[in-house]
């Protein structure tokens, strides 16, 4: 191979078990031509430290083990171009079991309660004749590899707002949600906020490594389908929100988190508001909309009859 | 005084491994009433070389009018030259349609025609189209996924990151397993009635190979160890692997299938398309021992390209973009990721080690020689012969993983919890924990490389005898002079992926050595095995089985006519 010199990595390491702290160690490695983030760890493993820990597998994003940040990005090592200079960090907002590697469980947990498995009745022929046009929208969905990168970015995961699941969890959901063969109820039963809590942020979408629109393929389709089962009922949020745009013809933060959360919710979150109120990110004042009969007519002539 | 272990585990039916074969077997015994547990190096649903498989294949209701499962066990047979097991070969091809259709009841969706029919594909080696494949050709990872959905819907326990060392025995009978869990660094006794290992190929002996790196041979190992047959240990499927960074040398440059009514083409340095000179008919379809041969002829003889004339290169500028995408969608990334261009830029490629296709001896129960062992997917030997056609892979998994589920099943409901014996069990515990008390001397990954190094120069496509008694005189040397002294640079019991490493090249040197063995038995040339100084097939005693078993602590090894009952070779095949 071509050597084109040496690269400097930069690695988080970290075992538990002895070190008080988690350090960084910089190592250099000769750099070959088209150099992968895990081609740059195995050379470490090889060339200065036999016991560096990282997960990897199938080397060609299959297995989804290999995540981590580079240069606080969140990437699957096997296919990320390898640079000098980097810096290498195990995925963030998870306990580390040694320097690379970081313990799943609770996402694992949070996709296990959401049933992820087709609860289907036996087809009386088999195999059975599907139209392709039905499974279109679980085509992309299928191809998740539970790498976890969507997790680590995700804004609203790390609030730890109580049931919201996470968009790989909401992939695995809708893989079996808006599949036709499907008979259990997923979407209308109220247990928690396992998706309408979704902020639309696209985090997820930017990060996945096998292209999934985790927003528009999965969770837009989850929110659209309980819609349609528990209109009015459940999704007040989305309610509330048509209602100020009728009403106001606007959508101010304050008035729509203060209409669609109950009492509890809203103290639970006091300190979430404060901080967005210092920010400036959300207001006491209320703005109106001048001409507001107009815009009124626009939407009633719009308004899809039921 | 004997060691007393805080946990230990009792199951019914152990599963070592958690692959395709794996996690299949578990659901079978677990449907069958008994207690089940899958042990496994990675995570579920992960490490595991079926999630880049691309199809299975079987003669179903997607199939042509005229395509029959004679017809296909003919072709499977024939691929593999002749030396296939055809009782199981058989068995293989009546149950994969049942097998196939079963994962749309897990969940699986086979890809369609418009009119709702599955829609099945010419692949090479078949003389009908009846391989089938998800979208995007990634039938593997949505089998696998399939499979994990109902193991976590029954619950059934998966011991994850736990690498089994050892088998324990209790009467000649096998009596359950040593687990080591690489997360705490414990070892403990897996106590189980029926024993199902499933613990892949052993690919990873070759510098350069497809499956996953924990592909490292500890089923074959373990089960020769406790007395097990083993059978052809010298086959390998070679494949044509993309050429660089490292980390991609093991995405396959597949020439399985048509893209779009053409295959890639395949072009040495002066841009000829050199299988016109090898199989002028089928050409880049051809199956993969002639494409594996001629690939390495044509490097031999000075046509490979690259700064070591070792590389050869595929073209895919002629076939639609699209088409191309979506079906070799990893080939295609890559090529994009490396700043290569598919219309009009080459991909270099050079041969690696795909599948190991020899292993344990099972009979049509899946039962090894030993009561108590059962065996399935890749390290199993012998079912298809030596040659890989497309959607074999899979399709033995999956049929005799549930065979060996259901008979694994059925022995544990017959008998009582056995007791292993304590002296192996304490033996077996200072094998494992003595390696990381060692304090200085060679670290296992200077071993793996010493032992892939031989394996490459001397164990590689074409063979010949001098080459192999050299690689057999350093493998009794690694296993002589270095693997007494593999230590780990780390003492902590957290994670310590060296003392996985050092387990593992223990395992590995052994299989090396029982492959190398029974290559020189084989003094032919047939189908993927090819040796120069033999060129030719060994027509005067027929395809020969070569099963090898230990001996107090010899080797012994010993052929076998295969028995030709449903299909005869013709002319000079």
């Amino acid at each position: 191979m071509n050597d084109m010199g040496f690269m400097r990595v930069k690695v988080f390491r970290f075992d538990p078990t002895k070190d008080q702290n988690p350090y960084y160690e910089t190592y250099e490695i000769p750099y070959e031509k088209d150099m992968r983030v895990l081609d740059a760890l195995v050379s470490i493993r090889e060339i200065h430290d036999c016991n560096l820990a990282f997960r990897h597998s199938c080397r060609r994003r299959r297995c989804g083990m290999c995540g981590m940040l580079v240069n606080g990005k969140a990437v699957l090592a096997c296919h990320e171009a390898a640079f000098s200079d980097m810096v290498v960090e195990p995925l963030p907002k998870l306990p580390v079991i040694r320097d690379l590697i970081v313990d799943t469980k609770s996402y694992e947990q949070k996709i296990n309660e959401l049933r992820p498995y087709l609860e289907r009745k036996k087809a009386e022929t088999e195999p059975e004749l599907i139209k392709p046009y039905d499974m279109l929208p679980l085509r992309q969905l299928q191809t998740c590899i539970e790498c976890y990168l969507c997790m680590s970015v995700c804004p609203v995961l790390e609030l730890g707002w109580p049931g919201f699941a996470g968009p790989s969890a909401l992939v695995q959901m809708a893989r079996r949600a808006l599949d036709p063969r499907d008979l259990l109820e997923r979407t209308a039963e109220r247990t928690d906020n396992n998706f309408v809590d979704c902020v639309s942020c696209y985090s997820c979408v930017n990060v996945c490594p096998v292209k999934i629109n985790v927003l528009e393929d999965a969770v837009e389709p989850l929110k659209a389908q309980r819609q349609k089962k528990v209109i009015g009922r459940w999704a007040r949020f989305n309610s509330v929100f048509v209602e100020l745009v009728r009403d106001r013809a606007l959508v101010n933060p304050t008035v729509w988190m203060l209409k669609a959360f109950s009492i509890p919710v809203l103290f639970n979150n006091i300190f979430v508001g404060v901080r967005f109120l210092m920010k400036g990110k959300i207001s006491l004042k209320s703005k109106n909309v001048p001409n507001i009969e107009d815009i009124k007519k626009i939407y009633k002539a719009t308004e899809v009859k039921k | 005084m004997h060691r007393m272990f805080e946990d230990v585990m009792e199951t019914d039916v152990l599963v070592i491994g958690g692959g395709l074969a794996g996690l299949r077997a578990a659901i079978e015994a677990h449907d069958g009433g008994v207690k089940v547990l899958v042990a496994m190096k990675g995570k579920l649903g992960k490490a595991t070389a079926a999630v880049c498989a691309y199809h299975g294949a079987a003669v179903g209701p997607w199939c042509d009018a005229d395509d029959t499962k004679e017809l296909h066990l003919k072709d499977v047979i024939k691929c593999g030259g002749y030396l296939a097991d055809q009782e199981l070969c058989k068995i293989m091809i009546d149950e994969l349609p049942e097998r196939l259709i079963e994962f749309e009841r897990y969940g699986l969706f086979w890809e369609r025609n418009d009119d709702g029919t599955i829609a099945p594909y010419l692949g090479s080696g078949h003389s009908k189209p009846r391989t089938i494949s998800t979208w995007r050709r990634q039938a593997g990872l949505s089998m696998i996924y399939a499979l994990k959905s109902e193991i976590l819907r029954r619950r059934i326990p998966v011991l994850e990151d736990t690498m089994v060392t050892n088998l324990l025995i209790k009467d000649g009978e096998i009596a359950g397993a040593v687990g080591l869990d690489i997360v705490s660094g414990k070892v403990f006794p897996i106590n189980s009635k029926s024993t199902i290992i499933a613990t892949g190929s052993h690919s990873v002996m070759f510098p350069d190979y497809t499956p996953p790196p924990e592909c490292t041979g500890d089923g074959p190992a373990m089960a020769y160890e406790a007395g097990a047959d083993m059978m052809n240990m010298e086959n390998v499927v070679y494949i044509a692997t993309i050429d660089h960074p490292g980390t991609w040398r093991g995405i396959i440059v597949p020439t399985l299938f048509k893209i779009g009514g053409d295959v890639l083409h395949l072009l040495n340095k002066e841009g000829e398309r050199f299988l016109e000179r090898y199989d002028p008919e089928n050409l880049e379809m051809a199956t993969k021992d002639v494409v594996a041969r001629s690939t390495y002829t044509e490097i031999i003889e000075g046509r490979g390209g690259g700064e070591e004339g070792d590389t050869l290169y595929a073209d895919l500028a002629h076939l639609d973009y699209e088409e191309a995408n979506n079906k070799l969608g990893d080939l295609v990334t890559c090529m994009e990721e490396m700043g290569l261009d598919i219309r009009k830029d080459y991909i270099s490629f050079r041969p690696a080690a795909h599948e190991t296709l020899g292993g344990v001896r099972i009979n049509a129960r899946c039962e090894s020689t030993i009561p108590g062992l059962y065996a399935a997917g890749s390290a199993i030997g012998a079912i298809y012969g030596n040659d890989g056609i497309p959607g074999r892979g899979t399709g033995h998994a999956i049929v005799f993983a549930q065979r060996a589920g259901k008979y694994a099943c059925e022995r544990a409901r017959q008998i009582s919890m056995p007791q292993p014996d304590q002296e192996l069990l304490d033996a077996e515990f200072l094998r494992v924990v003595n390696i990381l008390d060692r304090e200085r001397g060679l670290s296992p990954g200077e071993v793996l490389k010493k032992l892939q190094e031989t394996m490459r120069k001397n164990f590689w496509v074409v063979k010949n005898d001098e080459g192999l008694k050299e690689a057999l005189a350093n493998i009794i040397r690694i296993q002589q002079e270095d693997l007494p002294i593999v230590s780990t640079s780390s003492k902590s019991k957290r994670y310590n992926i060296e003392w996985q490493h050092a387990l593992e090249v223990i395992n590995l040197a052994k299989v090396a050595e029982m492959m190398i063995k029974s290559a020189m038995m084989r003094k032919e040339t047939r189908a993927m095995f090819m040796r120069d100084d033999y060129p030719q097939k060994d027509n005067v005693n027929g395809p020969q089985h070569i099963v090898l078993r230990r001996n107090k602590n010899e080797m012994h090894l010993e052929t076998i006519p295969v028995k030709l009952t449903y299909v005869q070779p013709e002319g000079d095949e």
